[in-house]
């Protein structure tokens, strides 16, 4: 495809094969682009922005052109020269950049705070996943049924304990202690940001899921009461949503038994730790794009039906379907139907103008990344 | 490193990480919010029902998103024919078509005194038996015009009454409640047959049902037709039209008044003036009390950027109701409308115009960006003058409805001015001083707030600009 063309109105058989070519949600500030992804086509870089127009298709603009076609906020003009840079922009690589260039203050005080908790949040999380590990393997791998709670591995005395006792255990199993240490580090490093069974706190990708569930009842609800204009598009999104959230505990379900059963894990460890990576980038991709949704609807959510109307319109512009060669072969036809509802709804767009910033915009979307880290 | 060998500090960081994230996530799955919320909501009707209440307002942000379902009980139900016109703060002066929320409670202590225990006891026990509803809501309206007639007929009585109620304007407003309570079922067939809110056109069949609704009321309480109005016009996007509305109807012959259509609606834009700017006041004093008991008052700074964003409609809706009444209203009437766009144009110009510039220049110096540079900016300082530029900014929007824009303009121009101003002279210390290291990056963070802040004020263009020059006196390049 040529880069800078706009492709025809979009329809099934245009619809993205795979994860890559539907590209990763990037978190722009200036309206025009608030639902654009990036892609990485061998050597070129493309932007793709739906809804432009007042069309159903999907714009496609190399990289590099961007700030030549749109009035970019400031902090978009760091993130787009951040992401230039980046060969792989897959979601979690997005994140990490659209982090730092928020840590330099382009898009406030607020948002910059948010990006140091959610940096110290990130942390933490891997800190407690290493606990929780930690006390899984020795209570599945200690032959004589020895324990050690949380709380004592909190102390001094019981990381010594838990470090003799992994010893122990990693000398029974033809291990070094170190190469067992290496295997918690970096599951935990790995697990940390979705978490594992025993975590006592939710982390931030589990708690998106269940906004998307509540999500999905309330539009259900919202749509059962035809409250507004926009009902198929209430029900359209409540699905993607679910049949999205079935996925993701698909994915979850794999990190959940494979921890709880640490020791197969930690024996077959080549097996296991490419498994559990690419768990974890599958439920990046399977996620990516949710979090902007569900937060436009908790923006309208106590507004009035009109304005919810106006929102769910402009989101089922880019619902973030699930490609077909991403899908097990018992899932295709099911997406295939919801793709099929989507391409045949034919609404007007709502996506403001692209000659100026839009500061309200500009303002709300800055607002949910601050609250996404709160 | 491994679990093993980190470090005991970095441990006890995260020892409360449980109680500390979990309450900052509120991360309360769907099954257990609704149990949580309908144990809070039975407590509500109990004595210690204000604990109940509190905790309820502080889970609101969650309810929001959440939307378990609400427990319906008699009290809500009651409120339904006149939930349109509840309004918070107005604690004081004269009501027009509209009621303080505070003024619900006690009402309702007032009602439970005297009512009839069989009858609220009925609807209480089974708030879906609508029978049972409807009886409790003719009792409800029978015992607050006793209260009123005995309250007028005795002086006693009233001065009574006054005191138990809290205040005159809950007193008065009783008179409302009870003209929205007279006419429930009409108001209910009304919000049924009508479009969501905001309605921004009426189809016929909404007119139909309209004319329908207002004949009724006609008929049965000809003295409450402005509240029917004060129904429709909460639900229209533009409710200035309300005369339009009235005039299509009489047009048409679906709605005809000896007392004349324009009079009607007139009035209704009118009883709406004082709501909209008492509204206004309202969201300042709202935005100006703190959050909880234990924190502190929101600072000028905030309260400036909230009350922008939400005058903006007020404004626009002022300038409708205006233009209205320049066609079907009286000197008076344009007068009235005049004096409440004087009291608006006051609110904005005294909390988001007035000095607006110096306070962002002060705030940007109060960051740090002059003497002393190696230290990164003061946050707190920062997001004061951002705050600033952003209600300024807002203001403008509207700034000319108030005749305020060249206030705005000004101000906007010299706070650009301001912080241009003490961007050159931070890019002059940050040349001379050929920082290193933390300065180096303390200097970094005064340019991007300086960027961040002009963005706001004069555009991306400008803030880019700006970045430029100051990564360049720092020798860098974006």
């Amino acid at each position: 495809m040529a880069a800078d063309a706009a492709l025809a109105p979009l329809s099934e058989k245009d619809a993205p094969k795979t994860f890559g070519e539907r590209g990763a949600a990037v978190p722009f500030t200036t309206a025009a682009l608030m639902w654009a992804r990036v892609r990485q086509r061998a050597n070129i870089k493309e932007l793709l922005v739906p809804g432009l127009a007042n069309t159903r298709g999907i714009y496609v603009f190399e990289w590099s052109g961007i700030p030549q076609r749109f009035t970019l906020t400031l902090f978009d003009r760091m993130l787009h020269r951040a992401i230039a840079a980046e060969s792989n922009p897959s979601p979690m690589a997005i994140a990490q950049i659209a982090n730092r260039v928020a840590l330099g203050g382009a898009a406030g005080p607020d948002v910059q705070a948010a990006a140091e908790r959610r940096i110290k949040d990130a942390e933490s999380f891997t800190l407690l996943c290493r606990f929780v590990l930690t006390m899984r393997a020795i209570e599945r791998m200690s032959a004589d049924g020895t324990r050690i709670s949380l709380a004592e591995l909190r102390t001094d005395a019981g990381q010594q304990r838990a470090k003799k006792i992994l010893s122990e255990i990693a000398s029974k199993r033809n291990l070094s202690a170190q190469a067992l240490y290496d295997r918690i580090e970096t599951l935990s490093r790995l697990l940390g940001a979705v978490g594992i069974p025993g975590m006592p706190v939710k982390t931030p990708l589990r708690q998106l899921v269940q906004r998307m569930v509540q999500t999905t009842r309330v539009l259900r609800e919202w749509a059962d009461a035809g409250k507004g204009e926009s009902i198929i598009e209430a029900r359209l999104i409540a699905q993607v949503a679910d049949e999205t959230c079935q996925l993701v505990e698909q994915q979850t379900a794999i990190v959940d038994d494979n921890t709880t059963d640490i020791d197969a894990l930690l024996q077959d460890w080549t097996t296991g730790e490419r498994l559990m990576a690419a768990t974890v980038v599958r439920l990046a991709w399977l996620l990516d794009g949710w979090d902007r949704l569900v937060n436009m609807w908790t923006d309208v959510a106590d507004k009035s039906a009109s304005d919810q109307s106006k929102s769910l319109a402009l989101m089922s512009y880019l619902l973030p379907m699930i490609p077909a060669r991403e899908l097990r072969p018992e899932d295709v036809a099911k997406w295939g139907e919801l793709s099929k509802t989507l391409y045949t709804q034919a609404r007007t767009s709502e996506t403001p103008a692209t000659g100026l910033i839009d500061v309200e915009m500009m303002l709300r979307l800055e607002g949910h990344r601050a609250r996404e880290a709160t | 490193m491994t679990a093993i060998d980190t470090p005991i500090a970095d441990l006890n960081s995260v020892a409360d990480i449980a109680t500390d994230t979990a309450a900052r996530a509120k991360a309360v799955d769907d099954a257990k919010l609704q149990q949580i919320v309908s144990l809070l909501e039975a407590a509500l009707e109990r004595p210690d029902g204000t604990a109940a209440k509190a905790m309820l307002d502080q889970l609101r942000p969650k309810l929001v998103e959440a939307r378990p379902h609400r427990r319906p009980t008699l009290r809500r139900l009651l409120c339904e024919p006149f939930e349109d016109m509840l309004v918070d703060g107005a604690t004081s002066g004269h009501v027009v078509g509209r009621i303080p929320r505070s003024a619900i409670m006690p009402t309702w202590a007032l009602f439970l005194e005297r009512a009839n225990k069989d009858i609220i006891g009925r609807a209480h026990e089974n708030p879906a038996d609508k029978a049972a509803v409807a009886a409790a809501l003719d009792h409800f309206a029978d015992i607050i015009k006793m209260a009123l007639d005995e309250g007028s007929a005795f002086a006693t009585k009233g001065r009574s009454l006054l005191l138990k109620l809290g205040g005159e304007t809950h007193y008065l407003a009783l008179d409302v409640m009870l003209g929205a309570v007279r006419i429930a079922r009409q108001i209910a067939q009304l919000k049924a047959s009508l479009p969501p809110k905001p309605i921004a056109e009426f189809q016929d069949k909404h007119l139909e049902a309209l004319a329908e609704v207002l004949n009724q009321v006609l008929k049965i309480a000809p003295d409450r037709i402005a509240t029917a109005l004060f129904v429709v016009m909460s639900r229209m996007a533009e409710p200035w039209k309300i005369a339009t509305v009235l005039e299509t109807l009489a047009a048409t012959g679906r709605f005809k008044s000896s007392a004349g259509i324009s009079e009607f609606a007139s009035a209704a834009l009118v009883g709406r003036l004082e709501t909209q700017v008492e509204g206004v006041q309202a969201l300042l004093d709202a935005a100006a009390r703190p959050a909880g008991a234990d924190q502190a008052a929101p600072s000028k700074d905030v309260v400036a950027a909230t009350l922008a964003l939400n005058a903006g409609d007020a404004v626009q809706s002022l300038a409708g109701t205006r233009d209205a009444l320049e066609k079907a209203g009286s000197k008076g009437q344009l007068r009235e409308v005049e004096r409440a766009r004087q009291r608006l144009r006051e609110l904005v110009d005294t909390n988001i115009v007035e000095g607006a510039a110096g306070a962002i220049v002060k705030a940007m110096a109060q960051s740090g960006s002059g003497p002393a540079l190696g230290q990164r900016p003061d946050p707190a300082a920062l997001r004061n003058a951002e705050l600033r530029a952003v209600a300024l900014k807002r203001s403008a929007v509207y700034a000319g409805l108030l005749a305020l824009d060249g206030d705005v303009l000004e101000n906007l121009k010299r706070a650009t001015e301001g912080v241009e101003k003490v961007a050159s002279e931070l890019f002059t210390q940050i040349r001379r001083g050929r920082l290193q290291g933390p300065s180096r990056e303390a200097a970094r963070a005064h340019i991007m707030g300086n960027a961040r802040l002009m963005e706001i004020l004069a555009g991306p263009e400008k803030a880019e600009q700006l970045l430029i020059r100051g990564l360049e006196a720092m020798g860098e390049q974006l």
